[in-house]
């Protein structure tokens, strides 16, 4: 009985708060919703109605849904995403700073609500104020898709993806804010921690990875803009990753995230959500106006932070000299004044700075016990190598010598990379062997010491066939060749006719998918586009392959005089082959777009067809 | 009924309140006084439920005011420097409080603007300091809370207001039985508002009385001797503080006027007169007798 009494005046209370929250919020709400209008829905507007009068082609549904995707891929990262994650700053600002002034807590914190309804009734009520302008605009935005013949059957999905992530991302970012002011004392530090995490984290991430990598040979992490890792804490620069993970072409944020990357960010909101609760709860009334209430967050944001910048420095004056003596210089100036400057923000002076030197401590002993265990080659992990009888394929994806083969879904958004692959017994004990060479050179300077990075970086991907993957990445130097090429230890691997077949996406095309082509030789001035017939493309794939596996087609090299790009049909339709298999059997339609190709006047079968079929002329 | 019992509150490594115990009956006017720092107002936000007590318990009618939503729906709690919502004129904090506080009494809130020369529709922060405190004590009558706690609240009042403050006080304790606990330097105005003190000093409560009973127990006497008696002639008298000019001798001694009387005339004065105590009086006399080093602080 006196649970249920409890338990329906607390739902009050969340209510009473959840609705004065939001009553309070409401201007910032119209104000956000008024934002994302002219940043979403006013500037697609604008560009449907003139998307037409910019061409003098016919504008076909396809165009029209082109246009529209592209706007919206565009607009959201640019636009739409700074915008919310501005409001969920000012949001967290007005609902949470209370806590944060002694006159406000007396208030508050002497009102009947409890502590859990008092922080969930204005959490919720921001997540209203943020969510409710999103919804509105996003529903304005496929409103004015459907207004034009957009095929909308074929943009649904990435829309869809769009918005769940803007909402899950800046709960997230909210939830994070809330858990900011819960451990600090003042709003001017759950600012500064939320800057300071934010930034702080991703740096970290990406400045251990890279001093790791130049000390640690073969030491290969996968880090890339869409890893979870880099941005795990960070729900601020999280927000932006997806759209940036796909080497310059926007993606869609569902196809480029994955599903783990959305799990994560939904367990991280949800665990945030609990530790913030909990902390309120057992938060003292009395720590508003002092810097921290809980001393966790601080000591975190400290270390990071003097770790990116000692880190930062350090790789920073490291490039200058490739000494590693000015890595170490730099790591303790740049820690140290790190560590003085936090401190001094955060305590308001330097009256605590002598303690403080504790937490220093903790950097440089977490520094040096990292540096021991890569320098001495983190446990074997630089001379472990495989069996090449246990290995069932390599793939080698290094310097490539015959362009971009990665294959594209419609949308943009990329669906596959052709890597090189070797199978044959014969081949994968050559590609150990390359490997057993390159770690007996590593050894020499063994234990290792931080090393120039200048050279060709090779990543091994051995699959095992156990079902699991070994993976290793060395950057090794190289020795110029007279055409202009270069070798290095790898160069046998990558003479390989498997190789050459398997890395390049000419071998993996069918003629029918080649909508024209582009030649253009330099003694005759400007190109020559031509649609050639089902044979010519025939002929012509089988004289690039053919280019392609004497090793003709380099564009690294100098003495290339003609230049042929293939432009492919968009979008492709996958026929039954090479390509479909290499792609799982992917049932829908990719873009190829264009690639284009560097060949020798002389001693090419590409140029020699090119001649005899007068494209020259 | 209000009871600490042993309750101690700790900011670092100072201790504001080291287990103190009282109790206050319901329908008192109670009047904590004490020196800065004494835990006055750390005592008022414990029992507010702002703060969480380190140790020991302070109740209201049995039950712990923090995070107990009934216990804090019975209470209000007007700090000494009162918070109102930004912008917010005092019809949009009464709508506020409304929301919250299941006693509250729109009419009365009605009544009470009368009464008080504010108006409600003008921002409160806009406000000079003592119409901010007529804000809050208008809300707070207005929550009919069954506890109402005051820190400080006649400081940037004007005489009338202190008067119509008190007689509302007053009026409500009357009719509803209302406890009150104010906290205050001003020991003038409490002298004729509460029927109860408490003297907190250095974390700790050097006592709590009926006020009466309190002035009635400590009395200044002047006496004129010729010659004047050794001074151990006074000690079965229980004296606070003894002052002599010549033949002249002032004492602030505990006790009854009779018996103070009778033990002087003992002594065979040429004069004597025995006066009651202001509070404030009474407040120095037992601070010097804590340790209170009044000469020193006011030389």
């Amino acid at each position: 009985m006196t649970s249920t009494t409890s338990s329906i005046r607390r739902r009050k209370e969340f209510r009473e708060t959840y609705l004065w929250s939001l009553k309070k919020n409401r201007g910032m709400m119209a104000l956000m919703a008024l934002l994302l209008f002219m940043a979403l829905p006013m500037i697609l507007m604008t560009i449907m109605a003139n998307a037409r009068n910019n061409t003098k082609e016919v504008y076909t549904p396809e165009m029209w849904t082109q246009t529209y995707m592209q706007s919206i891929r565009s607009l959201v990262p640019i636009l739409a995403i700074p915008i919310t994650l501005i409001f969920v700053v000012v949001l967290s600002v007005s609902l949470f700073s209370y806590m944060h002034q002694k006159r406000s807590v007396d208030l508050f914190h002497a009102l009947p609500v409890g502590r859990s309804p008092m922080l969930l009734g204005r959490l919720f009520a921001g997540l209203t104020a943020l969510f409710a302008p999103i919804l509105l605009n996003f529903a304005i935005a496929l409103a004015v898709g459907m207004s034009y013949p957009v095929e909308m059957n074929t943009c649904w999905a990435s829309i869809i993806a769009y918005l769940l992530w803007l909402m899950l991302i800046s709960a997230a970012a909210l939830f994070f804010c809330a858990f900011m002011a819960v451990c600090t004392g003042t709003t001017v530090d759950m600012i500064l921690s939320i800057l300071g995490v934010n930034a702080a984290y991703p740096l970290l991430i990406l400045l251990s990875d890279q001093f790791a990598k130049l000390l640690l040979p073969g030491l290969a992490t996968d880090l890339n803009p869409s890893s979870i890792i880099l941005t795990a804490i960070s729900p601020f620069a999280a927000a932006f990753m997806p759209y940036f993970g796909d080497g310059g072409r926007f993606s869609g944020a569902a196809q480029t995230v994955g599903a783990a990357f959305f799990i994560w960010w939904i367990l991280f909101a949800l665990v945030l959500l609990a530790v913030t609760v909990i902390l309120y709860k057992r938060r003292s009334s009395e720590c508003a106006e002092s810097s921290f209430a809980f001393p966790i967050p601080k000591n975190v944001i400290c270390f990071m932070i003097t770790a990116v910048t000692g880190l930062g420095f350090g790789l920073i004056l490291r490039s200058s000299s490739e000494n590693s003596a000015n890595f170490f210089i730099g790591l303790i100036a740049g820690s140290l004044a790190a560590h003085i400057v936090t401190e001094a923000i955060y305590s308001r002076g330097f009256k605590q700075l002598r303690k403080s030197f504790a937490g220093y401590g903790v950097f440089a002993a977490v520094f040096l016990v990292a540096y021991a265990i890569l320098a001495t080659g983190a446990f074997g992990y630089d001379t472990r190598i495989p069996n090449a009888a246990d290995v069932a394929s390599v793939s080698i994806d290094g310097e490539s010598y015959s362009g971009d083969n990665t294959v594209y879904r419609t949308d943009g958004s990329r669906l596959a990379q052709i890597t090189p692959t070797l199978t044959e017994s014969q081949n994968i004990e050559q590609a150990v062997d390359v490997h057993k060479k390159v770690i007996e050179e590593n050894k020499k300077s063994y234990p290792y010491n931080i090393q120039n990075q200048a050279g060709i970086t090779y990543k091994l991907n051995y699959h095992l066939k156990n079902g699991k993957v070994l993976k290793r990445f060395y950057s090794v130097p190289y020795k110029d060749t007279k055409d202009g090429g270069y070798t290095t230890v790898f160069t046998p691997l990558t003479e390989l006719k498997e190789y050459r077949e398997s890395g390049n996406l000419l071998f993996y095309v069918e003629p029918e998918y080649i909508k024209s082509v582009d030649v253009n030789t330099r003694n005759n001035g400007d190109g020559l586009t031509v649609a050639p017939d089902l044979n010519t493309k025939k002929r012509l794939l089988e004289a690039m392959r053919q280019d392609s596996l004497n090793g003709t087609i380099d564009s690294n090299k100098v003495d290339t005089t003609v230049s042929i790009s293939i432009e492919y049909k968009h979008p492709t339709e996958l026929k039954d082959g090479k390509l479909k298999s290499y792609l799982g059997n992917y049932s829908g339609k990719i873009d190829l777009g264009s690639r284009g190709y560097q060949l020798p006047e002389k001693g090419s079968a590409t140029v020699a067809l090119i001649k005899e079929l007068g494209w020259d002329k | 009924m209000i009871e600490a019992k042993k309750l101690t509150k700790r900011f670092g490594a100072t201790t504001a309140l080291d287990e103190i115990s009282f109790s206050v009956g319901s329908g008192s006017v109670f009047g904590l006084v004490g020196s800065n720092g004494a835990g006055k107002s750390t005592f008022l936000r414990t029992l507010a439920g702002v703060y969480k007590p380190d140790g020991g318990e302070v109740l209201l009618d049995g039950a712990a005011p923090f995070e107990n939503s009934e216990v804090k729906s019975s209470l209000f709690f007007i700090s000494d420097f009162p918070y109102f919502l930004p912008q917010a004129n005092l019809r949009e904090m009464a709508g506020f409080f409304a929301r919250i506080y299941p006693n509250w009494s729109q009419k009365r809130f009605d009544e009470l603007c009368t009464l008080f020369p504010i108006d409600s529709k003008s921002k409160i922060l806009n406000m000079s300091k003592g119409m901010q405190r007529q804000a809050a004590i208008i809300c707070a009558i207005a929550t009919q809370p069954r506890c109402l706690l005051m820190d400080e609240v006649f400081d940037g009042l004007d005489p009338v207001m202190r008067q119509l403050l008190k007689r509302i006080v007053s009026g409500e304790v009357s009719q509803r039985s209302m406890t009150v606990i104010i906290a205050s330097h001003n020991l003038r105005e409490l002298e004729d508002f509460c029927d109860h003190v408490g003297l907190f000093h250095k974390g700790g409560v050097i006592f709590e009385r009926d006020l009466d009973e309190l002035k009635l127990g400590i009395n200044k006497v002047q006496a004129v001797f010729k010659p004047m008696p050794e001074l151990s002639a006074f000690a079965p008298l229980e004296i606070i503080k003894t002052e002599m000019h010549g033949s002249l001798i002032n004492l602030v001694v505990r006790g009854s006027k009779d018996e103070i009387l009778s033990r002087i005339n003992e002594l065979n004065p040429i004069f004597t007169e025995v006066l009651p105590l202001t509070l404030e009086e009474v407040f120095i006399s037992e601070m010097e007798v804590a340790g209170y080093d009044l000469d020193n602080i006011l030389n």
